[in-house]
């Protein structure tokens, strides 16, 4: 890609007329790029800082307030009705945030940290299309099928999520097995997969191991 | 279900910012929003000056990172930059001739602004003629032109946003792209002889 650039600028500077269309078509693009930045941004100032009349606000208060009260008393309702996987998932489930993106990353993990950007921005979809990716290079890569498994797992596909995490789960790095494992326990909560989550035995020395039996004994009451 | 919190480093809001991320924006301005409408208010603006001058100064910021003219590295972050060109922005503005006959105040024993290396005049000129070109615009081109190039959508998405054949959409941006190229052409010619 490095390559196919330097060619093509050593043929601009050769050829003036091919280096005016380039910059045109550069300057044409800033031109809609910046049009729909300003835009959008009028549009972000409306929502965090615009301000509506005094009146409407105060009746828009009441009646979102009426909402939220509503819609807490029908979760309560459904909670306290729900199956018993769904009460210890709502109980224990957390999610991962990701890994920091380091400021400079070397071109073979490149790849990794831009999905990573995607991933912290809520991208999954995205994140997953990179990573899945790179994993055809690497598949039993112990990051990359916990990272492709949390990605699906904030996606509630917790059937496409098991798949990887089991992957991750049975690789010999502790800190991704481990933490693959648990979040395998979550997802099979969610797929009431209770006979896999009972024969579950937790890795050694992980950090989710009493979690993980408190899980199997609320199940097995 | 509990979702991820998202902060950001420097680095990532970089990334995001090049790439038009619509969140990574949109923490960008609400981060840096407040400390600009102060400097602007405590040296004789409103409100709307602080939210028209932090605008174009993230369009700014925007433009110089896209042209490799600002890197986030060291001590310099995306949120002290837009500071910097919003400050710029104002203090020009307040030495401007247009303004100073609204007689704001009497005494202007203000410096000039100092343009920062990257940020000047010529930036400034290149900006408003940005705005103007893209003003020429009817709302079907931006609409088409917008999801394409800043939203980086597929002609079927734009074709499912807003109701049409991909073939039709991929018609209709060749158009529109034509006629902002023409118009471009008659504003640079007329430049051009009044020169």
């Amino acid at each position: 890609m490095a390559e196919e650039k330097r060619s093509f600028e050593n043929e601009m500077n050769e050829n003036p007329s091919l280096k005016d269309v380039v910059e045109e078509n550069r300057l044409l693009i800033q031109t809609i790029e910046t049009g729909a930045l300003r835009e959008k941004l009028e549009h972000i100032h409306q929502k965090k800082f615009g301000s509506k009349p005094m009146r409407k606000s105060i009746i828009t208060w009441f009646a979102v307030a009426a909402g939220i009260a509503f819609l807490i008393a029908v979760g309560i309702s459904i909670i306290e009705l729900g199956s018993v996987e769904e009460k210890i998932f709502a109980e224990y489930t957390t999610t991962d945030p990701g890994q920091p993106v380091p400021m400079s990353s070397t071109d073979s993990d490149y790849m990794f940290q831009d999905a990573m950007v995607d991933y912290k921005a809520g991208k999954f979809d995205r994140a997953i299309n990179k990573w899945s990716g790179i994993l055809t290079e690497d598949p039993e890569s112990n990051i990359l099928n916990y990272y492709i498994g949390s990605a699906y797992f904030n996606l509630e596909k917790y059937s496409r999520a098991v798949q990887f995490f089991e992957i991750a789960a049975n690789q010999e790095t502790q800190e991704f097995s481990a933490k693959a494992q648990w979040y395998l326990i979550l997802s099979q909560l969610k797929l009431k997969d209770t006979e896999s989550i009972l024969s579950t035995i937790p890795i050694p020395g992980s950090p989710y191991s009493e979690q993980i039996k408190d899980i199997q004994l609320k199940l097995k009451k | 279900m509990k979702r991820i919190n998202i902060e950001y480093t420097e680095h990532e809001l970089y990334l995001g910012f090049i790439e038009n991320d619509e969140r990574c924006i949109e923490h960008i301005y609400s981060e840096n929003f407040k400390s600009v409408e102060q400097f602007i208010l405590k040296n004789s603006g409103k409100t709307e000056d602080a939210k028209d001058i932090y605008q174009e100064a993230i369009i700014a910021t925007w433009l110089n990172i896209k042209q490799g003219k600002f890197k986030v590295q060291n001590d310099k972050s995306i949120g002290g930059y837009i500071f910097q060109i919003a400050k710029y922005k104002w203090l020009d503005k307040l030495r401007s001739k247009e303004y100073r006959t609204t007689i704001r105040f009497l005494h202007d024993n203000r410096a000039e602004p100092e343009a920062d290396a990257d940020y000047g005049e010529a930036e400034e000129r290149k900006l408003l003629y940005l705005k103007e070109l893209y003003s020429h615009l009817n709302e079907k081109c931006k609409a088409i032109l917008n999801r394409f190039y800043f939203e980086k959508k597929s002609l079927e998405e734009i074709g499912a946003d807003l109701n049409y054949e991909a073939a039709t959409v991929k018609t209709l941006k060749y158009r529109c792209m034509q006629k902002l190229r023409s118009l471009h052409h008659t504003t640079t010619k007329k430049n051009d002889t009044e020169q």
